[in-house]
């Protein structure tokens, strides 16, 4: 074989096995495992809005929400409650970091969001981060955003 | 090889490698944000669990399609290169194709483009999280480092082999697109290293300026103001990491001995001397346009008594122009500084510049008087307050007296100095200024014309009535317009005609650039009452440095077998 030949033959073995490493590598790693907070958290509040939210359960969701979002929501988006959240494409939410003030009434989350989404040979990864916020009303937390969509 | 095959070839090769490329960016990113998550605190809220190993499926599988496709069709490639590397005499060179240079260019320059952008992303998130607080520097998008990283590095890897394994053709052979197209991806690199050195300082400055003059009545916070910073500060460190070795090599190549064949075709490229020339003139331009900017701030400041208007505003632009001013200079005189004495080239250039700050110079001149008459007319009556502010002639005034200014200013120095240089009289850079200016001109004058026809045609039919300023602008326009298309078609035909533009000799020889060590046979026909020694003496004064013009016996017609005299 000649060497030019040669020399493409190399950097294909060597792109292919940089690919089946990374590959394997990537699974070994394995998927990360979805977390559970103490309930009486800003993270476990947030969760269960999350899942309401993607599950349709606008119910549940609303009332996750703080008295002022909640009014607010139902004066601006009582027709379309949290139509279309996050279900446009397979995407993780990850919990990069949790602040509260110092009297413990309000709560910021910062949530990252990785995005995966396309189809045939044209596939799109993006990522993203949000502040929630959140507030303790009675007790409880709940989120101060009136139409969150995650 | 014939161009449907090379087409086929390079296009195919160019789309395998863009998704394989991609492919391996998001194979890399997803490895390395897999490592993040199990290296950091964070944890998974909510999502498809199996989203990694749908991504994993996905993109390995692309980049194993895509793989052997590109690796099929570059083996041709270099299969035809190789070829036709070791029978130069085919007349087939591969190696100096335009569809092979365009490849190139095409990939270099994404390459460049993708890389600056993942180490600007990179350097921001560094400095921030060194420099700024926590909870600034993690807010936002932008912030994913993994596929940033994975950019840099996987494309970094396709333009470092690309670089390695397509070297630039041997420009000093090519003409036309092939050489140009060889030469684009380094004058785009310098050119975003310039851009973003000039837009990062600038802002920097803005931001210095800002928190130092902050009176605690602002909406900016510290916080924001560090962000801000950062970002200036990693923009204008990544347009330096460009655009310093780029600029060293050109240098160098301006000092290089006249025996560097190669040195010599780059510093005599049209491609370069068209950079060399833009370059300023554009910064500068913007340098102008800040100032002008500068002191109209500084003189509503004095002039007009508003709470809003505030003395910082105007030194923030003032010293925002500031980069832009000492970068334009530093090129004007580097232009100068490494000019060779009796290069025409090089004599050109300066020339070009300084005429092509002539033209916006005069632009703002131009427009500065137009605005001066419109605020001296709209002064003398009550009506056509065009923002509903009793201070529009006022802020017009000012507006024009800094136009006015600034322009003047421009253009006196780029006039003056472009006129001064030798050989200016008949220069092409004087004809090439001299009608850009008498053709900009004609196409206001007519612009203006239309509209003062329309308006008074309209007044005539009892139309709509239209507003006075229209006939008033209209004709500031044609009085500025005119006299300046005037003067310079005078300055036109003032042009010696000594000079023909299309002279009925040959033109005399340029010094041309030829290969080292290489040896070529021309045959020259004269006539037969000729003095061939005569020729060939004036033939060798237009030759390069080095190079030589030997007589030689032809043993036969065909110029076959013969040996150097």
């Amino acid at each position: 074989m000649e060497r030019a030949g040669r020399h493409v033959l190399l950097v294909s073995g060597v792109v292919a096995a940089c690919v089946v490493v990374a590959t394997v590598l990537i699974l070994a790693l394995g998927s990360p495992s979805r977390a559970e907070w103490d309930p009486g958290t800003p993270e476990a509040t947030l969760q269960a809005y999350v899942d309401a939210v993607w599950s349709g359960d606008s119910t549940l969701a609303l009332s996750l929400l703080s008295e002022g979002a909640r009014k607010e929501h139902e004066q601006n988006y009582a027709g379309s409650p949290f139509l279309n959240c996050g279900s446009e494409d397979d995407r993780m939410l990850v919990v990069v970091r949790t602040t509260r003030s110092a009297d413990d009434t309000q709560a910021t989350v910062i949530v990252r969001i990785e995005s995966f989404s396309g189809s045939g040979i044209s596939w799109d990864r993006s990522s993203w981060t949000h502040d929630v916020a959140l507030v303790r009303e009675a007790g409880e937390w709940r989120i101060a955003d009136a139409y969150l969509c995650l | 090889m014939d161009s449907a095959r090379r087409l086929y070839l390079y296009v195919l090769s160019g789309i395998s490698l863009l998704l394989l490329t991609n492919a391996g960016v998001n194979l890399v990113g997803v490895l390395l944000d897999a490592l993040a998550l199990r290296l950091s605190d964070e944890r998974l809220l909510a999502g498809a669990q199996d989203g990694v190993r749908q991504q994993v499926s996905v993109f390995a599988s692309i980049a194993l399609v895509s793989l052997p496709v590109w690796a099929l069709h570059w083996w041709l490639i270099q299969r035809a290169v190789s070829a036709s590397a070791s029978a130069p005499a085919a007349g087939d060179d591969e190696h100096a194709s335009t569809l092979r240079a365009l490849y190139r260019a095409v990939v270099l320059m994404s390459c460049i483009i993708a890389v600056v952008v993942a180490a600007v992303n990179l350097l921001q998130r560094g400095l921030q999280h060194l420099l700024v607080s926590e909870r600034v520097a993690t807010a936002g998008s932008g912030t994913d480092v993994p596929r940033s990283l994975a950019l840099l590095l996987i494309v970094g890897l396709v333009g470092a082999y690309h670089l390695r394994t397509m070297p630039p053709p041997p420009t000093h052979t090519l003409s036309g697109a092939a050489g140009w197209l060889g030469r684009l991806p380094e004058l785009l690199a310098l050119s975003i290293g310039l851009g973003m050195l000039l837009s990062g300082t600038a802002r920097l400055i803005a931001v210095l300026v800002e928190r130092a003059a902050w009176s605690g009545d602002l909406l900016h916070t510290a916080q924001t103001w560090e962000r801000a910073g950062t970002d200036a500060g990693a923009v204008a460190l990544i347009g330096l990491a460009v655009w310093t070795p780029l600029w060293l090599r050109r240098t160098r190549v301006h000092h290089a001995d006249a025996s560097d064949h190669r040195a010599v075709a780059d510093r005599h490229a049209n491609l370069w001397q068209l950079w060399l020339v833009l370059a300023p003139v554009v910064v500068l331009t913007i340098a102008a346009v800040m100032l002008h900017l500068a002191l109209y701030e500084t003189l509503q400041w004095l002039f007009l008594n508003e709470a809003t208007l505030r003395g910082q505003d105007a030194i923030s632009q003032l010293l925002r122009s500031l980069p832009a001013l000492a970068i334009g200079g530093y090129l004007l005189w580097w232009t100068r500084s490494t000019a060779r004495s009796g290069d025409d080239d090089d004599l050109g250039v300066q020339r070009a510049q300084w005429f092509g700050l002539a033209a916006p110079g005069l632009a703002m001149l131009g427009s500065g008087l137009v605005l001066l008459g419109m605020a001296v007319v709209d002064s003398t009556r009550d009506v056509d307050v065009l923002d509903g502010s009793n201070d529009w002639p006022r802020r017009a005034l000012l507006r024009a007296i800094a136009l006015t200014l600034v322009g003047l200013i421009v253009w006196a120095i780029g006039w003056l100095r472009g006129t001064a240089l030798p050989g200016n009289a008949t220069s092409r850079e004087r004809r090439g200024y001299l009608l850009l200016v008498v053709g900009s001109a004609l196409i206001v004058s007519l612009a203006a014309s239309a509209v003062l026809l329309y308006t008074l045609l309209q007044r005539l039919l009892d139309a709509t009535p239209s507003s006075g300023s229209s006939v008033s602008t209209s004709l500031l326009t044609l009085g500025v317009a005119l006299p300046t298309l005037l003067i310079h078609a005078l300055l036109w035909r003032s042009i010696p005609q000594a000079v023909p533009t299309r002279s009925t000799q040959p033109a005399p020889p340029r010094a041309v650039t030829v290969l080292p060590a290489t040896s070529q046979h021309l045959r020259l026909r004269l006539p037969d009452d000729a003095d061939a020694a005569a020729v060939l003496q004036e033939l060798r004064r237009h030759l390069p440095p080095g190079a030589t013009l030997d007589a030689v016996d032809l043993a036969d017609d065909e110029g076959h077998g013969v040996p150097p005299r």
